[in-house]
């Protein structure tokens, strides 16, 4: 881990701090992308969210967390960050017996899998040594958690993926991916939010927005939250984009409520 | 909507400045949008955050007003339907232009009245790539808890994206109370906000190592800090500062991949090709290259407003360096607000400050500028 002069004294094993530029801290929970650190990342979030809320952690501005990372935005004029990581770091310990947040969101995205909508699915499903519809099957029967956003607003890192399912990035990059495309890579899905350049399989297209200007909330998913995928036919497919079209989707079906 | 009709709803009350021109790239910009990173929306917000709030005190705008961020040369504001008040900040040549007679030479760093018809224009942003452009009463709502234009996520602005030729900014009556500008002696305090450094010299940014200094040995690090001289390539926005210099190699079997993690303003990046990218105010909230160091949030107005050519070196501090040169940079925007001063002309009233002018002489008899 970084040992250069901007390290804190550590927290437990295997988890370091450190000062990053002049107005951050960073807690490191290692170099992986593994859901177990995910988790720890996202426990810290949790737990600095309510010291903060009773007023122990004063100057924090934001707080990201990303697959092995958690990092610490603060206000030099109030705070520092050997402050900030000594008010964080009795809290560390607790994350490797966190149990998990109180409530999740849980969504359920229709997708319009394969033909045009998903142009790698083919190619992803050869490669796999498994036809297209089990690859399908297998993405949609393995609900997965918002690991980190993002690469673009509101671009989710999703996962862990169904084992069978893992493959490197395509070797070439598209230059356009359209927006609602649903992708696999490594152990990820996403569902991008932007049309842009990107190098995932392609294997559906999901009409659900996952970014909104206008919406109270301008981004659909949170880290934390858990997401499954739901496969529609073509009619079922048209429709909701007629109804996004016309102004007329609520995001809120999306949500799972049992 | 065509140069001299008024928005209808434009009155003497509620006047609007209409953007004849933009120039190369012109957006309104505040401090930020805070607290969304987590959701992958970077903070944009103005590249010369001390500056606006020079600019903001001189049309008596409160602290949290947007202004116009303006790149190069050509931004043309025109007060409609009533008179405004408009501040510009930077190395500007400014013109004042009104129907039927010369142009005039108008200073940076003061407040000017524009009255209905006459026109403000950006003719050169000087030493530096950037001005900003003050509008007394600026009345723009907030989006998700800022104004600033992220165009790129339709955030922002007036309409979630940068400023075009026709758009109307909504506006109130000047203040009462004498134009102003900054005391002369100020003038040179508001320069080195930006980095006053003369042509050929090397701009030094301060920055503190890591996160991932630990990918490069003793002797590479020792360069970053040291001899490494990099120049600004062309490909520099708003995003984020790419630099020409002699590769970093990365330690043996650590290559420039990493697991994604957070990025900052600031973050310096070394990807493989060992060519560092600083980012800016709208880069990516998230990346998967290793970081060198860490930029002081001082230094990024310089970078931001240096071109592309312009030389600069790393140097190695602490964090509480930064936070001492940020005190530093605040003490003094406070300062050359307390020292502000009444201009002695009437307000409309065309002014030349002469102890202003960089250069220039406007000839009486030739109806438009010598050059633009």
């Amino acid at each position: 881990m970084s040992t250069g002069s901007a390290s804190l004294p550590g927290g437990p094993t295997g988890v370091s701090l450190r000062a990053v530029g002049d107005s951050a801290l960073i807690v490191e929970f290692g170099d992986t992308l593994e859901p177990a650190l995910v988790a720890r990342v996202q426990a810290l979030d949790r737990a600095i969210s309510l010291a903060c809320d009773t007023g122990a952690l004063p100057g924090i501005v934001e707080r990201v967390p990303t697959f092995r990372s958690l990092a610490i935005v603060l206000d030099p004029l109030i705070t520092t960050a050997r402050q900030v990581a000594d008010g964080v770091r009795p809290l560390i310990g607790d994350t490797d017996r966190d149990t998990g947040p109180t409530a999740t969101r849980q969504w359920c995205l229709p997708v319009r899998y394969g033909d045009e909508h998903g142009p790698d699915l083919g190619s992803l499903a050869l490669t796999l040594g498994m036809d297209e519809q089990e690859v399908v099957t297998r993405h949609g029967a393995c609900p997965v958690s918002v690991f980190m956003l993002g690469f673009l607003p509101g671009f989710a890192f999703m996962g862990t993926t169904d084992p069978l399912l893992q493959q490197p990035r395509r070797s070439e990059p598209r230059l356009r991916v359209p927006a609602g495309s649903v992708a696999l890579a490594m152990q990820l899905t996403a569902v991008y939010p932007w049309d842009s350049p990107g190098g995932w399989h392609l294997i559906g297209h999901c009409p659900v927005p996952l970014f909104d200007a206008d919406a109270d909330s301008p981004v659909l998913l949170g880290p934390g939250d858990r997401v499954s995928f739901r496969a529609v036919d073509d009619q079922e497919h048209q429709q909701l984009c007629a109804d996004r079209a016309a102004g007329n989707l609520q995001v809120e079906r999306f949500l799972d409520r049992s | 909507m065509s140069p001299t009709a008024s928005p209808p709803d434009a009155t003497p009350d509620r006047p609007v400045l209409q953007l004849d021109a933009t120039g190369v790239l012109s957006s309104l910009q505040d401090r930020g949008r805070f607290g969304l990173r987590r959701l992958g929306i970077p903070w944009a917000g103005t590249l010369a955050e001390p500056w606006r709030g020079i600019a903001n005190a001189l049309v008596g705008n409160a602290a949290d007003s947007p202004v116009i961020e303006t790149f190069e040369a050509g931004l043309c504001v025109r007060a409609q339907a009533g008179a405004v008040r408009v501040a510009g900040v930077g190395d500007l040549t400014l013109w004042l232009e009104t129907d039927s007679r010369p142009p005039t030479r108008i200073a940076a760093w003061r407040s000017l009245t524009l009255q209905p018809g006459q026109r403000l224009r950006i003719a050169s942003t000087g030493r530096y790539r950037i001005g900003l452009l003050a509008l007394a009463g600026i009345d723009i709502p907030l989006h998700h808890g800022s104004r600033s234009s992220y165009a790129r996520a339709g955030l922002g602005g007036l309409d979630g994206g940068t400023l075009s030729a026709g758009q109307c900014l909504p506006a109130s009556r000047p203040p009462p109370g004498a134009e102003r500008s900054v005391a002369p002696a100020d003038l040179p305090a508001c320069h080195a906000l930006a980095g006053e450094v003369d042509a050929g010299a090397t701009l030094a940014l301060r920055a503190v190592p890591g996160p991932q200094d630990e990918a490069f040995d003793a002797h590479e690090l020792a360069r970053f800090f040291g001899d490494a001289r990099w120049t600004i390539s062309s490909g520099t926005d708003r995003m984020g500062c790419r630099l020409d210099g002699d590769a970093l190699v990365h330690r043996q079997g650590r290559g420039a991949d990493i697991v994604s993690d957070a990025i900052l303003p600031g973050s310096v990046q070394v990807p493989g090709t060992g060519q560092p990218i600083v980012l800016l105010n709208d880069a990516h909230t998230a990346g998967g290259y290793t970081k060198i160091a860490t930029v002081i949030s001082t230094d990024l107005m310089p970078l931001a407003l240096a071109r592309p050519g312009a030389r600069l070196r790393f140097l190695c501090v602490k964090a509480d360096d930064g936070v001492h040169a940020l005190r530093a940079v605040q003490g003094t925007v406070a300062g050359i607000q307390e020292r502000l001063m009444p201009l002695a002309s009437q307000p409309g009233t065309e002014t030349l400050l002469s102890a202003n002018l960089i250069g220039g002489v406007v000839d009486a008899l030739s109806p438009s500028p010598s050059s633009c």
